[in-house]
C-alpha cells in the first residue's frame, strides 16, 4: 500500500532522511519509532505530497506521488502531530469540506460523521467553532476527517498526543478495524507500549537512516520494544 | 502583594515603549529612542491642535466674561478624550486580560488584583484625559489672567476628573466586556462598529470648523442653556473658575462615583471572569450536512476565511464598501454631482472619469493578495487534498471577483444612467470594470505567492502589514492614475474610445500574462509553500 525507496531529503547540508526504504503492506500497522528530529514527520510529510524530497521514489497503491500526487493523495488521510485546522469553521463544516473535497454523498457522509462523532464524543460540539475546541478536541475532529473518507492508507503524526483515555481507546479499536477492512496505517509515535501491542510492524529511524525494521517479534525478539529502541539510541 | 502587581500592570501598560509585539521581540535601543521622539511629537501635536481651538474660544469669552463656560467645554472635551482613549484597555486589561487564567490560578487577593488594574486604567485615562486638559487649562490662564485660586482649582479638578474618567470608562468597559462575551455575530458586529465610527469620526471632522463657528456665534444662548438645564457643568466651569466649594463637592462627588464602580467591579468581577467566553452552545443539526461540489466548496472555505475576520474583512473589502457608499452619493446627489461636471475641460473627459473612479474603487479591495499567506498553518488542510492547486488559487480569485464586481456593475449602470452615456460608453465602463477587477484580483494572487508569509502568529502581519497587500493596493492605484494621467496629457490627439479601447487591451494581454503565470508557476508556488 505504500512503498518508500530511496528516499531522501536535504536541509541545507544536512540530511533530514537518509535513502530510507519502507514497504507497508495492505492491512497492515505500521509504526514508525525515533528520537526527536530523527526524520520521521519529513518522512510522513514527504508520503503525503506535501514536502518535496530530492532522491528516492513514493508510492501509494501502484501510484507514484510524484507523478501523480492527486491519484495518492485521494487514497490517503493524514492527521498530524498539531491539528491545525479552520479556525474559521465550525466542527460540522470542516467536515462537510473534507466530504466535498473526497466527493462523498451526503448519506455516506452522515452516516459517517454521526458514526464516529458518537464514538468520540464529540457530537455536540460539531456545531461549535474549531477555534472554541481543545487540543484533544481539534484532535478528534481530524481522526473523524480522516475516516470520514474511507482512506486506503491513513498517516498518522502522533495520533495519541491530547486524546482523553476513552478516545485512545476508540481510535486503537479502529485503527484495528480499518486494517481488517484492508486499509493500512503508518503512524508515528513516542509511545512504546503502544506500538508494542498495536504494531504488526515496526521501523526505527536514526538521524534520518532506518536502523530496524521488521515484524514485532523480529524487531524486539525477547525483550521489549522500549529496550530495543534505547539499546539502539545509545 | 499590591506593589508586584502594580509593577506588573503598569510594565504591561507600557510595554508597547519598549517592545515590538508583532516581532515579538524587545525593541533596539535606536527604535525606543525613536518611538520615544514620535510619542512626544504626536502628544505635543495633539496638544498643540487643543490649544488653538482653546485660543480661538478664551479670546471671545473673555470679552463675554464667561470664563466658567470655557472651562466647562475644555473639562468635557478632556473628559470624553480620557474616556474614549482608555475604555478599550479598560476592556483589555481590566476585564478580559489575557493572564486572566493564570492571575485566578494564583493567591492573589480579589481586592489587590482589581486595584492593580483599576490603576493601570486610571494612569491610561490620566494620560489622554491630561493631553487635553492640560494646554486648555495653561491657555486658560494665560487668556482670562493667571490667578491662584483658579490654579490650585485646577490641580484639584485634574485628579478630581480623572477619577470620574475612571469611573466612565471601568463602565463603558464592563458594557465592551459583556457585549463580547455575548455576541454571536461578532466579526460582523466589529466591522459595521468600526466603518459606523470611522464614518462618525469623518462627520465630526468635516463638521469640526462649522461646529467651532457656531459655538463661538451661539455662546451666550449656550452659556445660559447649560446653566440653566445642566446646573452640573455650570458647578464644573465655575470649580476651574477659581470656586473652592465647587472644587470641593466635585472632589467628593468623584470619589464618591470611584468607590461605587470598585464596590461593583468587585461584585461582578467573578461572574465576568468565570463567564464562559464562548456563546451558548448550539445543537448540531443532521440537516448542516451537506454536499457541495469541489469547486463550491473551496469558494466557501474562502469566504468563511473573510468572514470571520474584521480585519481581513475591513482591510481587504473596503472597496466594496466605497462602491455602495457611491451608489448611494449618485442617486442621492444627482444635481450636485451634474453641477460639477460644467467644470470639466472637455465632456469627453467623462468616460475616462467615469472609469478613474471605477478604478479606484474596484482596486481597493485586496481580497486575493493576503489569501495566500493567510492560509499560515493550516496550508497543509488543503495540500494533502485531493485538488489541483489550481483550483485552490481559482477558488481565492472567484471570491475576491464576486466581491468586487457585483457592486461595481450596479454603480456602472447608475453612471450610465447619471451621466446619460451612450450604448457604447456603457459597454465601455463595464468591460472595463470587469478588466480592472480582473487585472487586481490577479496581480493581487500573483503577489501573494511572490511573497508568502506562513509563519505569521497575528493576521493583520498578513492583512494590513503583508508585502503582497501593500505593493497590490499602491501599484493598482498608481495604474489607474496612470490610465488617467495619460489620457488627460493625450486628449487633445486621441479620442476616449480609442483610448478606452486601447487601455482596455493592455489590460487584457495583462490579465493573459498574470493568468499563464499563476497556472505554471503560483500553481508550483503554491505546491511548495
Amino acid at each position: 500500500m505504500l512503498k518508500i525507496e530511496g528516499l531522501t531529503k536535504v536541509y541545507g547540508d544536512k540530511k533530514a532522511v537518509d535513502n530510507l526504504d519502507l514497504h507497508i503492506q495492505k492491512g497492515e500497522i505500521y509504526g514508525f519509532i525515533g528520537h526527536n528530529g530523527a526524520g520521521k514527520t519529513t518522512t510522513i510529510k514527504a508520503c503525503c505530497g506535501i514536502l518535496d524530497f530530492d532522491q528516492g521514489n513514493i508510492y501509494v497503491d501502484g501510484i507514484n506521488i510524484k507523478k501523480d500526487p492527486l491519484g495518492c493523495k485521494s487514497k490517503i488521510a493524514y492527521i498530524p502531530d498539531n491539528p491545525d485546522l479552520y479556525n474559521f469553521m465550525t466542527g460540522i463544516q470542516y467536515l462537510n469540506f473534507i466530504a466535498d473535497i473526497f466527493q462523498i454523498s451526503k448519506e455516506i457522509r452522515k452516516e459517517r460523521i454521526e458514526k464516529y462523532a458518537q464514538m468520540f464524543e464529540i457530537q455536540k460540539d460539531l456545531a461549535s467553532y474549531i477555534s472554541t475546541y481543545s487540543h484533544g478536541m481539534k484532535q478528534k475532529l481530524a481522526i473523524i476527517s480522516a475516516l470520514v473518507h474511507d482512506p486506503k492508507l491513513i498517516i498518522m503524526d502522533e495520533p495519541f498526543v491530547g486524546l482523553d483515555p476513552k478516545a485512545s481507546f476508540q481510535l486503537k479499536n479502529l485503527m484495528k478495524e480499518m486494517c481488517l477492512k484492508g486499509s493500512s496505517i503508518f503512524f508515528s509515535t513516542h509511545v512504546l507500549e503502544v506500538a508494542e501491542k498495536l504494531c504488526d510492524k515496526v521501523a526505527i529511524i536514526k538521524n534520518g537512516k532506518r536502523i530496524v525494521s521488521g515484524t514485532m517479534e523480529q524487531v524486539k525478539g525477547d525483550t521489549s520494544l522500549e529496550e530495543v529502541f534505547l539499546e539502539l539510541e545509545e | 502583594m499590591l506593589k508586584v502587581l502594580l509593577k506588573k500592570q503598569l510594565l504591561e501598560s507600557f510595554s508597547f515603549l519598549f517592545f515590538d509585539h508583532k516581532k515579538g521581540k524587545a525593541k533596539s535601543k535606536g527604535e525606543k529612542i525613536g518611538f520615544g521622539f514620535l510619542m512626544v511629537f504626536v502628544c505635543l501635536i495633539m496638544a498643540l491642535a487643543i490649544g488653538i481651538y482653546a485660543g480661538l474660544m478664551v479670546s471671545t469669552f473673555k470679552g463675554l466674561k464667561i470664563n466658567w463656560f470655557y472651562y466647562c467645554i475644555m473639562s468635557l472635551v478632556s473628559i470624553i478624550l480620557g474616556v474614549f482613549g482608555s475604555v478599550f484597555s479598560t476592556y483589555a486589561s481590566l476585564y478580559l486580560p489575557k493572564d486572566n487564567e493564570l492571575m485566578l490560578s494564583l493567591p492573589i487577593p480579589k481586592k489587590d488584583l482589581i486595584l492593580s488594574r483599576l490603576t493601570g486604567v486610571y494612569v491610561m485615562g490620566f494620560i489622554y484625559m491630561a493631553l487635553a486638559y492640560i494646554p486648555s487649562m495653561i491657555i486658560g490662564q494665560i487668556g482670562f489672567g493667571f490667578t491662584v485660586s483658579s490654579f490650585i482649582c485646577q490641580i484639584v479638578l485634574m485628579m478630581t476628573l480623572s477619577f470620574l474618567v475612571l469611573a466612565l470608562s471601568t463602565l463603558l468597559g464592563w458594557i465592551v466586556a459583556l457585549i463580547s462575551v455575548r455576541l454571536k455575530n461578532k466579526s460582523l458586529i466589529v466591522v459595521f462598529l468600526s466603518l459606523g465610527f470611522i464614518g462618525i469620526y469623518y462627520y465630526f471632522y468635516f463638521k469640526l470648523v462649522s461646529g467651532f463657528q457656531n459655538l463661538l456665534v451661539k455662546v451666550m444662548s449656550l452659556a445660559v442653556s447649560f446653566k440653566d438645564k445642566g446646573y452640573i457643568l455650570y458647578v464644573l466651569g465655575k470649580a476651574a473658575d477659581g470656586n473652592y466649594v465647587y472644587t470641593g463637592i466635585l472632589l467628593l462627588l468623584s470619589i464618591l462615583c470611584t468607590i461605587v464602580v470598585y464596590a461593583l467591579v468587585t461584585i461582578g468581577f467573578d461572574r465576568l471572569l468565570m463567564m464562559n467566553k464562548g456563546q451558548k452552545r448550539k445543537e448540531y443539526n443532521v440537516k448542516s450536512i451537506k454536499q457541495s461540489s469541489i469547486s463550491k466548496t473551496l469558494l466557501k472555505k474562502e469566504w468563511l476565511r473573510f468572514y470571520s475576520s474584521p480585519t481581513y474583512m475591513l482591510n481587504s473589502g473596503i472597496g466594496s464598501v466605497f462602491t455602495v457608499l457611491l451608489i448611494g452619493v449618485c442617486i442621492l446627489q444627482k444635481d450636485t454631482i451634474l453641477e460639477l461636471l460644467v467644470f470639466l475641460p472637455d465632456a469627453s473627459m467623462l468616460l475616462i472619469v467615469s472609469m478613474t473612479i471605477i478604478g479606484f474603487v474596484a482596486t481597493s479591495n485586496m481580497i486575493s493578495a493576503p489569501s495566500v499567506s493567510l492560509e499560515g498553518k493550516n496550508v497543509w488542510i488543503v495540500q494533502t487534498c485531493p485538488v489541483k492547486e489550481i483550483d485552490i488559487l481559482k477558488a481565492k480569485f472567484n471570491l475576491h471577483f464576486l466581491f468586487t464586481i457585483i457592486p461595481l456593475l450596479i454603480l456602472d449602470g447608475v453612471l450610465a444612467w447619471l451621466l446619460s452615456f451612450s450604448i457604447l460608453e456603457t459597454l465601455f465602463i463595464f468591460v472595463y470594470s470587469l478588466l480592472i477587477v480582473t487585472f487586481s484580483d490577479l496581480d493581487g494572487l500573483y503577489l501573494g505567492l511572490k511573497f508568502p508569509n506562513m509563519e505569521w502568529t497575528n493576521e493583520t502581519a498578513v492583512v494590513k502589514q503583508g508585502m503582497a497587500p501593500f505593493v497590490a493596493l499602491f501599484g493598482n492605484w498608481i495604474v489607474v492614475v496612470v490610465i488617467a494621467g495619460l489620457y488627460f496629457l493625450l486628449r487633445k490627439s486621441i479620442s476616449a474610445y480609442v483610448y478606452a479601447g486601447i487601455i482596455s487591451i493592455l489590460l487584457l494581454i495583462c490579465i493573459l500574462c498574470l493568468r499563464a503565470w499563476i497556472f505554471k508557476k503560483g500553481a508550483e508556488i503554491f505546491r511548495h509553500l
